[in-house]
């Protein structure tokens, strides 16, 4: 039987780091936030070109019937062009009295066909993914992921590795201050003959006020944003529909700190019993801008 | 020129997109990943053909005229197969014994009233090949073999006593024991006999050509042939030149090949070992209840939070028709409330009972879930009730059963035969005989501390004195009394008759027992009472739950 101990070391070891890596972000010289606000939700914004964009996204969850965990996803954000971002994913987790460990990868890449803007923005959306089942990242949902997914063990889950191609249609519409966005998530594994798995996501957002005071400041209204986000499974092409599938309601909330990093907050609310309960989830995004060619200056 | 290159790019990120759809996913379907054996690997399908060739008897050693040719007059042995609605004609009759012979999966699949199997045979006593110090039919019920090396954590024992530590263990005594019809004595005769049939084999019978596409043994072994398909060519660790090893390797490796096989037979699970195929398994999964424990629970705390959360089951999902059917048994596919009674009253532990009112099995104090079986050993008074039905009540708490000194020094007196003691007299791994109150089933007692079966005692030790309540005592002997191992329960209705000595055809026979013998435990009447009936508290008026829950763990097993 493994000791909590354990958990208690590594837990704070996550912390730590996520103090760490909060401390440079503020300590940065030169930098600024530019993150979209959802979780799980792709809008139309694209990475400007040269900029990187780290983000740390953590998620705490406690599941019926299953050890609480902590999940870890660093993103690196890249922008290429104007219309095409790339992205790299590394993810982790941490589940109580089980152990810590790395799940896997994403790269994904978005393609913006239309620079100029429309009523409705759509990008294309490709991803590679190397992940293991013990991934708890929920950076997508799709097909039948269950609750029950949680039960297995690290050492169970671990030894399933999907390699998956998944594809997004990403739809997104910005007016009077709303941001409105809608992906359509199709997810094929490449290692194994699975049926395709379909999923979506919705969401619309606002900044708290659109006119920024005449004085700098922190906590106004300006510098915040919020929310909601709606994700979910849609079956398979076995089986297309809601049944078996997991659905999360997430109200959202964003600080955009001036000239520093943004840090966002989300408790996604499962809407059915195959859903876990609540998601904690937690971000940071700090934005580098032109970081290669300020190092070649 | 800025948008001219823009398009270029996007040209090219839409064409690398178009190329990965098309080539990866277009058809539907993913790439083929690298190339795999279908159905079972090699190692097991030669592990299978082993366990159902017929040649390595004595009877077929005494009676052949060639490895090859079959045998003039059959073994009477295998001619007839005693079961629930009488004697069939034996699948193997016309040959001699194999490993089959008393583990059946679907020799009589469609049989009305017979059916499927989980590698067991129908009666109480298996028959043997011949009479040998005499005795003619095993001491005891066939196990069902399905599960036997499900992973654990633990101790690997073998046979209801816990004889064998290792499955090669086991195989090894068998093909050269009294089960193949070869005396204590016969053992070096055996041995050079089951090489011979390996070296001379021609690959041209039916086991062959069912399971290894006619190949012979010794091409098999070798492993070099080209043109031997990839579900019958031998792994590495496997493979030797049965022309120059030596007769004991050539039979060791049998034994290893025959035990991948055993540890192929598990019951239908999903890629994280999680068991899927019984209604009690549909039940948990579509009611999102655990169906094993979580990381640093041990299976008797996931048992415990099982019931906790099925008491508090608000609206349970129950199974129907809708989720399944069952192909080879006769009753509907279903966990409905009767089951779900059931499956708390198995889980359930009584508060200091003094009668059977509390509808608490405590059976998952031993049957511990998922497996079922905590793979341990317990008394649970079917010796006491055998023996006492044989030479009247009490007789058994009456029986003198000699303490480790006296077993030690009077070896042919108590204990079974070995190849070091071939005239024991296995009086205490006996059934009980009326007019003969020699006889009794003590399990476990006969091989703990039992010098000639040296394998199991280290793990032994640590399991005896990790139950018992006092192991000064001759270390622990004493409590190991009529104790077995735990059986595993899922798909019982394939392996009935019940308990060591197959005493039980029925479900509810079992349970009317467990009724009556946790009766007498309270009562301090059962010698070597078990600590887990002290928590037991059933009555009739719980059979028929306990009879649907344990109907819910069938499942459609046919070796597929």
């Amino acid at each position: 039987m493994r000791m909590p101990r354990t958990v208690s070391y590594l837990q704070l070891g996550c912390n730590k780091a996520c103090l760490f890596l909060f401390l440079a972000f503020c300590l940065a010289p030169i930098s600024r936030a530019q993150e979209p606000l959802y979780f799980v939700t792709y809008s139309d914004v694209m990475e400007e070109p040269g900029n990187l964009e780290l983000t740390y996204k953590g998620i705490q969850s406690a599941p019926n019937n299953a050890n609480a965990f902590n999940s870890a996803t660093m993103e690196f954000e890249y922008g290429l062009k104007a219309y095409w971002t790339t992205e790299v994913y590394l993810s982790g987790q941490s589940t109580q009295n089980d152990s810590t460990i790395f799940t896997g990868f994403r790269w994904e890449n978005r393609y913006r066909p239309l620079l100029q803007t429309h009523f409705i923005n759509p990008v294309l959306y490709v991803e590679y993914e190397n992940v293991n089942a013990a991934d708890r990242s929920f950076l997508e949902i799709t097909g039948h992921q269950s609750i029950s997914d949680l039960y297995l063990t690290n050492a169970q889950a671990r030894r399933e590795t999907e390699r998956a191609l998944e594809l997004k249609l990403i739809l997104s519409s910005n007016t009077h201050g709303w941001n409105i966005s809608e992906n359509f998530i199709t997810e094929k594994a490449l290692n194994e003959s699975e049926a395709w798995e379909f999923g979506y996501a919705l969401a619309a957002s606002r900044p708290l006020t659109l006119s920024a005071g005449s004085k700098a400041c922190w906590l106004c209204r300006e510098n915040f944003s919020a929310g909601v986000e709606l994700y979910g499974g849609l079956g398979t092409s076995d089986g297309f529909g809601w049944k078996q599938t997991s659905q999360y309601l997430a109200p959202v909330i964003q600080f955009n700190i001036p000239k520093g990093p943004s840090i966002g907050f989300e408790p996604a609310f499962g809407l059915n019993a195959n859903s876990v309960g609540v998601l904690w989830r937690f971000k940071l995004t700090y934005e580098f801008e032109q970081i290669f060619s300020r190092r070649r200056n | 020129m800025r948008n001219r290159v823009a398009k270029r790019e996007g040209l090219a990120f839409c064409l690398a997109l178009l190329t990965i759809c098309v080539s990866g996913c277009g058809s539907g379907k993913a790439p083929d990943p690298p190339p795999e054996v279908e159905g079972a690997p090699a190692d097991q399908n030669v592990g299978e053909r082993i366990f159902v060739d017929t040649r390595f008897a004595e009877y077929f050693a005494a009676n052949m005229t060639g490895v090859n040719d079959p045998l003039p007059v059959g073994d009477p042995v295998v001619a007839q197969v005693n079961t629930p609605i009488g004697s069939l004609p034996g699948p193997f009759a016309g040959e001699s014994i194999n490993c089959r012979s008393c583990h059946f999966v679907t020799e009589f699949t469609g049989v009305q009233g017979v059916g499927n199997r989980t590698y067991a045979d129908f009666v109480n006593h298996s028959p043997m090949p011949r009479m040998i110090n005499g005795i003619n039919s095993t001491p005891r019920n066939a196990m069902q073999m399905v599960g036997s090396l499900q992973p654990r954590n633990g101790p690997t024992f073998l046979h209801f006593d816990g004889e064998f530590p290792t499955p090669q263990d086991l195989v090894l005594a068998t093909i050269t024991g009294r089960n193949f019809g070869w005396t204590p004595d016969q053992y070096q005769q055996a041995i050079a006999h089951i090489a011979r049939v390996i070296r001379e084999d021609n690959g041209n019978n039916a086991g062959s050509n069912t399971y290894t596409h006619g190949i012979p043994y010794a091409t098999l072994f070798l492993a070099t042939d080209p043109s031997i398909p990839a579900d019958s060519k031998l792994p590495p660790q496997y493979r030797m030149d049965v022309t120059t090893a030596t007769d004991a390797a050539v039979v060791q490796d049998i034994a290893n090949l025959v035990a991948a096989y055993m540890a192929g037979l598990l019951f239908k699970h999903d890629d994280f070992g999680r068991y899927t195929a019984s209604p009690f398994d549909v039940f948990l999964r579509v009611n999102h209840l655990p169906q094993q424990p979580k990381a640093g629970e041990t299976e008797q705390q996931y048992a415990q939070r099982l019931l906790g959360l099925l008491q508090n089951l608000s609206s349970p999902v129950f199974v129907d028709a809708t989720y399944g059917t069952f192909k080879y048994h006769p009753q509907p596919f279903q966990f409905a409330q009767t089951e779900l009674q059931g499956l708390i009253i198995f889980l359930k532990s009584a508060q200091a009972p003094t009668d059977g009112s509390q509808h608490a099995g405590n059976c998952a104090a031993c049957h511990v879930p998922p497996n079922f079986t905590d793979f341990h050993f317990h008394n649970t008074g079917v010796s006491q009730q055998e023996y006492d039905a044989a030479n009247g009540n009490g007789a058994f708490m009456a029986l003198a059963i000699p303490g480790l000194a006296e077993r030690t020094a009077n070896f042919d007196l108590y204990l079974p035969p070995s190849a070091n003691h071939p005239n024991a007299s296995e009086r205490f791994r006996h059934p009980a005989v009326a007019g003969s109150p020699q006889y009794a089933d003590l399990g476990l007692w006969n091989v703990y501390l039992n010098g000639d079966m040296p394998n199991p005692q280290a793990n032994l030790t640590k399991i005896v004195c990790a139950n018992a309540a006092n192991c000064s005592v001759d270390q622990g002997l004493p409590t190991t009394i009529a104790q077995f191992k735990t059986p595993m329960l899922r798909d019982l209705e394939d392996s009935a008759p019940y308990f060591h000595n197959g005493s039980k055809p029925k479900f509810d026979d079992v349970v009317n027992f467990y009724i009556t013998v946790s009766q007498l435990a309270r009562q301090g009447l059962l010698r070597n009472g078990p600590a887990e009936f002290a928590s037991m508290s059933i009555s009739a008026d719980d059979l028929n739950a306990l009879v649907a829950f344990l109907k819910s763990l069938a499942e459609d097993y046919d070796d597929t």
